[in-house]
């Protein structure tokens, strides 16, 4: 397919999908802001999927949800065949001078099987299984968030950012690790904001692993290292980090993955060390449930929905963190999470500590 | 190449008439076509007029010629014939086993 054509099939998508997450939205909540009204009590989720299914709205707001997404990715302008039909002249982004370094795959590795069980976000063949795989992720996270700029950059600096300063004083050479790191856009603002920092990348995805390697010698990063393993099982020495985190992991694992990975974690941190990790859970009422709960479903992220029903503060605990809190993040200086009147994540920051 | 949803699983469904579902899809593919045409036609337009191949006067004012229109004609004339309900070749009676066999 033609450049142009392309990019001009793509932005016809982005401009639908502004208006899904703006006006049908906000439409769709008013309703039941009147039906609660009307009943003289709010809604519980019960009432919500009962009163919004049948409404031809909500219907068009659902379709255009998962449709307009399998079209960025799959569709005549997609994606996928985009970046397929280039493969070999865009793998010269997965390369660069000193990325061998900054890389490590494990030869014959075996994913997990619930994360072949799903192509995420409706990507097709997921983000681990082509050369282009990592590219085709990167280039439909810039779209992500439809309310932001197409920079990566602005929400994952903010919360960089409140990190490193709510942890205390890290060592100016801190270990820092990155769990579920992708092509490395969380990673990033770490690396820029912490430049002593010894930084460890992980994830399953060596499509992913090579961009962001590739990415990080561009930039001519020291001391960082982008490992392919499982979140929950990384090969990093007991006690050798400062900081754990990670960026839209634990909804994309089951209950017993995510589990395993607070274990790690806390095994993997020295005493007094923190975990940190944004993903989305805190949901302001049963609005908030009902479309999220759909959007798992239609966006094929199905462990959301069950990440929602988890007590990660319990969880959390149970493995021996403490101080554990969980805080509605704003990922734009403009937005107020309470009173956003527009489709968002439900961005949350969930902060542990290490005993010392 | 990990197995996708091309292996056969069927779509999701949001309307009550499962065939809603398509008529959405084939009609959100045609407008993205539509929008990948007049972007493309917008910008040839603008490139015309800046290089001063075409005024913008007679890109304004340029009507279809005679066959041009024809043309138009027939595109209207098929899209309403779709719409007829009528059968466009001989279709068999309901009582044709019964006549010949």
């Amino acid at each position: 397919m033609q450049e142009q054509d392309f990019l001009a099939g793509q932005a016809f998508l982005l401009a639908m999908k502004k208006r899904w997450t703006t006006g049908l939205y906000s439409q769709l909540q008013e309703k039941c802001h009147l039906q609660a009204a009307r009943n003289g009590q709010p809604l519980q989720l019960a009432d919500i999927r009962t009163f919004l299914e049948p409404d031809p709205d909500y219907q068009i707001f659902a379709w255009l949800e998962r449709h307009l997404q399998k079209m960025k990715y799959s569709g005549p302008y997609g994606l996928a065949p985009y970046h397929r039909e280039r493969t070999e002249q865009l793998s010269a982004q997965l390369t660069a001078e000193g990325a061998a370094e900054r890389l490590e795959l494990a030869d014959d590795f075996e994913q997990p099987a619930y994360y072949q069980a799903v192509d995420i976000h409706q990507q097709p063949g997921g983000v681990w299984s082509e050369a282009v795989s990592g590219l085709i992720y990167e280039r439909g996270a810039r779209t992500t968030t439809p309310m932001l700029g197409q920079e990566h950059r602005d929400l994952h600096d903010r919360f960089a950012e409140l990190v490193l300063e709510n942890v205390g004083q890290l060592p100016q050479r801190a270990a820092i690790l990155d769990l579920g790191c992708g092509f490395g856009k969380s990673t990033r603002p770490f690396w820029e904001l912490a430049p002593e920092a010894i930084i460890t990348g992980v994830d399953l995805a060596a499509p992913c692993l090579q961009l962001a390697a590739a990415e990080a010698a561009r930039a001519g990063r020291q001391n960082i290292l982008f490992r392919q393993a499982d979140a929950r099982d990384t090969g990093c020495a007991p006690e050798s980090q400062d900081l754990v985190t990670s960026t839209m992991l634990l909804h994309e694992m089951p209950g017993t993955g995510l589990r395993a990975m607070l274990a790690e974690s806390f095994q993997l941190l020295k005493p007094g060390g923190w975990a940190v990790h944004l993903d989305f859970w805190l949901l302001r009422d049963a609005f908030d449930r009902f479309i999220f709960e759909g959007h798992s479903q239609r966006n094929n992220e199905p462990f959301m929905r069950a990440l929602f029903d988890m007590d990660i503060k319990a969880e959390a605990e149970a493995v021996g963190f403490e101080a554990v809190e969980l805080t509605a993040f704003a990922e734009d200086s403009n937005i107020d999470p309470e009173s956003w009147p527009f489709w968002r994540f439900p961005w949350t920051v969930f902060a542990m500590q290490k005993p010392a | 190449m990990a197995q996708t949803g091309q292996d056969g699983q069927t779509e999701q469904h949001f309307f009550k008439d499962p065939v809603q579902d398509r008529l959405m899809a084939v009609c959100m593919t045609l407008a993205n076509e539509l929008w990948v045409t007049r972007s493309r036609l917008m910008t040839l337009e603008t490139l015309l007029a800046e290089k001063q191949l075409v005024s913008p006067d007679e890109l304004a004012t340029a009507g279809p010629s005679t066959d041009q229109q024809a043309a138009l004609d027939n595109f209207a004339d098929a899209l309403i014939a779709a719409l007829n309900d009528r059968q466009a070749s001989r279709g068999a009676e309901a009582d044709i086993l019964k006549k010949f066999s």
